[in-house]
């Protein structure tokens, strides 16, 4: 793993328990990496992703998938554990939205023509 | 190769993915329902179906997949058991680190918002992750899909989605098709269904309708809807199969 630039390791350590929330909340790597990036701790998706299964991935306990794993909602999932110092401002509202990762879809992927091909209707 | 059919979501086509379209594309391997104790399913005769995969049936799913690192294995895992079953591939990671492993993840989305599944995907993406197995991949199919301009949104954000966590997301679009659907509960073989000859329904259409016996005209017709849908579904789902086991080269 190649570190960029800018990067602080231990910016990431500090907000591990929110980047966990966020990412069992079903934002990308990519929203995440977006949102620590405008916080000032800059960092790739892929590059974050690399990190959290290296390193949280590993040392942590797998996040549960079992019934009522979760069910607290995003709100409280998110807040930040006890003790733990909360850096800038919360954030990640409104930024990485789910609506904004639509728009920002890649435009040449034409989702549009697939569908109408798998959905016409069978010409015999 | 091992197949496991696997969410944490509950009701979006694992039993029906791996019935009608894994078991169909691979007649020789192993399908096994990995449920939890209390589930009984009379059509699962077919199948050995393992009961309480976190405690008791643990030792029969663990024997299970390690007979089968040489042939095929398909897993449909209950919702409720996909940690256990997590935790058990990571019990038997020194066998498993070489083998080809392929989770397949069926998802249903809505057109409003997708968040709740993307947050189940999430935490199995995590588990996986855990994992460490090098051979195994991530697939994700796309479930009772509509033709809207807000399902292709939402598949849209399926595929960033996708693309961030390491996941192949099938190109192949599973409508909601009601044949399909009621597949996994009814003991339909789809198959079967679909190489009907409808001739003699046709015929028996013709006499209910010059009988003016419009009950009987309605029930044959419904007959002939659900073979039609099953013919139209076949290809597709052979399309999907190959997709899925094909996606293992890339």
């Amino acid at each position: 793993m190649q570190e960029p630039p800018h990067f602080k390791r231990s910016a990431l350590w500090q907000r591990e328990r929110e980047i966990t929330a966020w990412l069992r909340e079903g934002y990308s790597f990519r929203q995440v990496a977006e949102e620590l990036t405008r916080q000032g701790t800059k960092v790739s998706g892929r590059w974050l992703q690399e990190w959290y299964a290296k390193n949280v991935g590993r040392r942590r306990s797998r996040p549960r998938t079992g019934p009522g794993a979760g069910a607290g909602g995003p709100a409280s999932s998110a807040a930040p554990p006890p003790g733990t110092p909360t850096p800038e401002a919360p954030g990640m509202n409104p930024s990485p939205a789910p609506q904004a990762s639509v728009a920002a879809a890649p435009a040449d992927t034409d989702f549009s023509a697939l569908f109408q091909s798998q959905f016409k209707r069978p010409r015999k | 190769m091992i197949y496991i059919a696997l969410s944490s979501d509950g009701n979006v086509g694992k039993t029906t993915l791996a019935r009608f379209v894994l078991k169909p594309h691979l007649p020789a391997s192993r399908l096994v329902e990995v449920e939890q104790v209390g589930v009984e399913d009379p059509h699962a005769q077919r199948t050995l179906v393992i009961r309480d995969a976190a405690e008791g049936g643990r030792p029969a799913l663990t024997a299970v997949l390690l007979a089968s690192l040489q042939g095929n294995l398909i897993v449909d895992v209950g919702a409720s058991l996909c940690d256990a079953v997590i935790d058990l591939l990571a019990d038997a990671h020194a066998r498993l680190a070489e083998t080809p492993l392929t989770v397949v993840t069926p998802v249903v989305l809505t057109g409003a918002d997708n968040r709740k599944s993307l947050a189940h995907l999430a935490k199995i993406a995590g588990a996986l992750d855990a994992l460490e197995l090098g051979k195994l991949r991530r697939v994700l199919v796309a479930n009772r899909v509509t033709h809207s301009d807000a399902a292709i949104a939402a598949f849209k954000e399926l595929a960033r989605w996708a693309g961030d966590h390491g996941f192949s997301l099938c190109q192949t679009l599973v409508p909601d098709a009601a044949v399909f659907g009621r597949g996994a509960t009814d003991g339909y073989d789809l198959k079967a269904l679909a190489a009907t000859d409808t001739g003699k329904l046709e015929q028996a259409a013709a006499k209910y309708l010059d009988a003016g016996d419009f009950a009987k005209l309605t029930e044959t017709g419904a007959r002939l809807t659900a073979i039609l849908e099953a013919q139209r579904l076949a290809p597709l789902l052979e399309r999907l199969a190959r997709e899925i086991a094909g996606a293992q080269g890339g």
